[in-house]
């Protein structure tokens, strides 16, 4: 599998950062003003035009060997969306994608860090989510945990894991890390300990080495496969010694 | 679906626009005369809503309704930020949107939404 390379920083992208997302629908309006619609999901696309600076050398030539490797528009890849949680339903802990242990339990619907009632209850075990991403990238895990009888939760990143303390607050947990796994799919998530339970909230993953705020998602999480580059070409000036400048613009569309 | 309100409470940020759209026919005469007639029984409301200084979470919320709406596709009520009527049958004028962060807490983007005829 083809990946869209990280940053010797760990980043997948520098500001700004653009991203347009397009649907089709087929509409006829009458001349009352009435209309008929039709959607067509399976034509959306998303497009990303992506622009770095002060790349070194060594990052540079990680791009230019990337874009010799997919070779322009010919091949695809795996995007992870720099500006997105990589998590599929961030907040409905009880879909098949969270594989749950065997006595675990969690309950929705309660009171969260921002005022809502968004948060869940996680007892007894382990909730992992498990995505088709390499290894060996750095990731951050995130999350906002409380418990009102405090103790700890365990933020999970493939095969490494933290422990980390939860008090009666609201705090926002991290675990950030590079692997030197080879492996093309990763288990993120939390455990708690048998007996235990901790409400969480805003679960999240980044392809980065920080955790930035909070984003919400669905049905899509931020993996893109089957990505293309939308341009045969790939254009960069040299600022100055170790200093690389250039730009590329990325393609993801359900039917590629 | 309910349209996404920002973390202040607000729907939309200065500057706001919003049009009045109706629909009148002309037929001329030869003699230059001319008969005047409505297409629409009444007038119909665009809203332009530009949105700038949001942070990542507020960002990924309108996305998240954009995706829900499948674009133009889908029909939501929305509620008129000048006067709070609101108007049952909306839905967005767009069929993509572009979402831009210049840095942190600073992204941005433009929604358009039309009302329709019931």
């Amino acid at each position: 599998m083809r990946y869209f390379p990280q940053l010797e920083t760990g980043a997948m992208g520098q500001y700004p950062l653009r991203r347009v997302r397009r649907m089709r629908t087929v509409s006829n309006e009458m001349p009352d003003g009435r209309g008929v619609k039709l959607p067509d999901a399976a034509a959306a696309t998303t497009e990303w035009q992506l622009k770095w600076v002060g790349l070194t050398d060594g990052e540079m030539e990680t791009l230019a060997r990337f874009f010799d490797d997919v070779a322009g528009r010919l091949h695809t890849f795996t995007f992870l969306d720099p500006g997105a949680n990589l998590l599929c339903w961030s907040e409905d802990l009880e879909r098949g994608v969270w594989e749950k242990g065997p006595l675990v339990t969690v309950t929705g619907g309660l009171a969260d860090p921002f005022g809502g009632t968004r948060a869940w209850r996680v007892a007894n075990g382990s909730l992992i989510q498990t995505l088709n991403v390499p290894g060996w990238f750095y990731y951050c895990v995130s999350m906002y945990a409380r418990s009102d009888g405090g103790g700890q939760v365990t933020l999970v990143r493939g095969g490494e894991t933290a422990a980390r303390m939860v008090t009666r607050q609201w705090r926002r947990l991290t675990f950030a890390a590079q692997s030197v796994g080879a492996e093309e799919s990763v288990r993120f998530g939390l455990e708690v300990a048998s007996g235990a339970a901790v409400e969480v909230f805003g679960l999240q993953v980044e392809p980065q080495i920080a955790a930035s705020g909070y984003k919400k998602t669905a049905a899509r999480g931020g993996v893109y496969p089957n990505a293309r580059l939308a341009e045969d070409r790939l254009y960069c000036t040299t600022a100055g010694p170790g200093r690389h400048e250039c730009g590329l613009d990325i393609i993801h569309g359900e039917r590629f | 679906m309910t349209f996404p309100v920002l973390k202040t409470g607000a729907v939309m940020q200065y500057p706001g626009a919003k049009e009045l759209r109706v629909a009148t026919d002309v037929v001329q005469f030869v003699d230059g005369g001319e008969q005047r007639y409505r297409d629409f029984g009444s007038a119909l409301r665009r809203w332009l809503i530009r949105l700038d200084l949001l942070d990542e979470g507020e960002l990924a919320e309108i996305e998240g309704f954009f995706t829900d709406c499948q674009g133009a596709f889908g029909n939501f009520a929305f509620t008129d930020p000048w006067d709070g009527t609101e108007y049952p049958n909306c839905s967005l004028e767009q069929d993509s949107i572009e979402t831009v962060l210049e840095g942190e807490l600073r992204g941005g983007t433009l929604l358009v939404v039309k009302e329709n005829r019931s």
